[in-house]
């Protein structure tokens, strides 16, 4: 029995444009070229890059389940090296396939299943968390710094406050 | 003559002690969201005194962070 691999791909957003059914294909063709079975491949999502690969800032994820003997993954591995659609992949040995992944895959065989066009490379920006989330890791204030900053500011602010009134209390008087 | 500074002792430390924690399963890279709660603000992986976590479940962390960054999913600097 082949052993059940985990293949995690990065596609060109280029190549998704013209069709999800194409980009998908590509990779599943490469599988099956070095005597693989593909058992589940799905969209992982379309998303901001934390960094950018070959010049890309946005990519959209493929995540496959398949079996292969165990000596064509070096020829695969090499396939994917050469090839301007995978932008990178990560490949995992796995004992079995998750619940659940069966039915999210069968999804995209429905009709009705569509993916939409991904957004241009420059739209939107990587964020590592939301900083309205109350998890978000934040440098803690140095003790002296924080109170010293708000009482400067206050007392700049009486301060303008105060040239202000004398300010205009002077021509009053030379008037 | 003033000795050297003492070190190690309660005053150097920078955050209370963090109760120990444990992992149901092994980390998946997959899972950002939750991958996210162990980096700092720089995108750094926290030690095991800030996470709590024994060494086996740090390292499946690790292992799971440093796959998610090689697919783009995480930063490898914030």
């Amino acid at each position: 029995m082949a052993q059940i691999y985990e293949g995690m791909f990065v596609l060109d957003n280029d190549v998704v444009r013209t069709g999800w059914g194409t980009a998908k294909s590509h990779v599943t063709d490469l599988i099956a070229k070095h005597g693989g079975t593909v058992t589940t491949a799905r969209h992982f999502g379309e998303r901001k890059l934390a960094y950018s690969m070959k010049n890309r800032s946005r990519a959209t994820y493929l995540l496959c389940y398949y079996e292969i003997p165990a000596g064509n993954i070096p020829t695969l591995i090499r396939d994917l090296d050469l090839s301007e659609t995978v932008l990178r992949y990560l490949t995992l040995a796995v004992d079995a396939i998750p619940e659940g992944e069966a039915e999210a895959a069968d999804k995209e065989t429905a009709a009705d299943f569509i993916v939409a066009e991904p957004p241009r490379d420059e739209v939107g920006e990587f964020k590592l968390w939301d900083e309205k989330e109350e998890d978000a890791p934040r440098r803690a204030p140095r003790r002296d710094a924080a109170p010293k900053e708000e009482s400067e500011d206050s007392d700049d602010s009486k301060e303008t406050v105060a040239a202000a009134t004398d300010g205009g209390d002077q021509p009053a008087e030379e008037n | 003559m003033a000795g050297r500074p003492r070190r190690g002792g309660r005053g150097d430390r920078k955050f209370a002690p963090v109760k120990p924690q444990k992992l149901d399963k092994p980390a998946d890279y997959k899972d950002t969201e939750f991958l996210i709660k162990h980096l700092g603000p720089q995108g750094q992986i926290k030690s095991r005194a800030r996470t709590g976590y024994g060494a086996q479940d740090q390292k499946s962390l690790k292992k799971a962070i440093k796959r998610a960054r090689h697919l783009g999913l995480l930063p490898f600097v914030g």
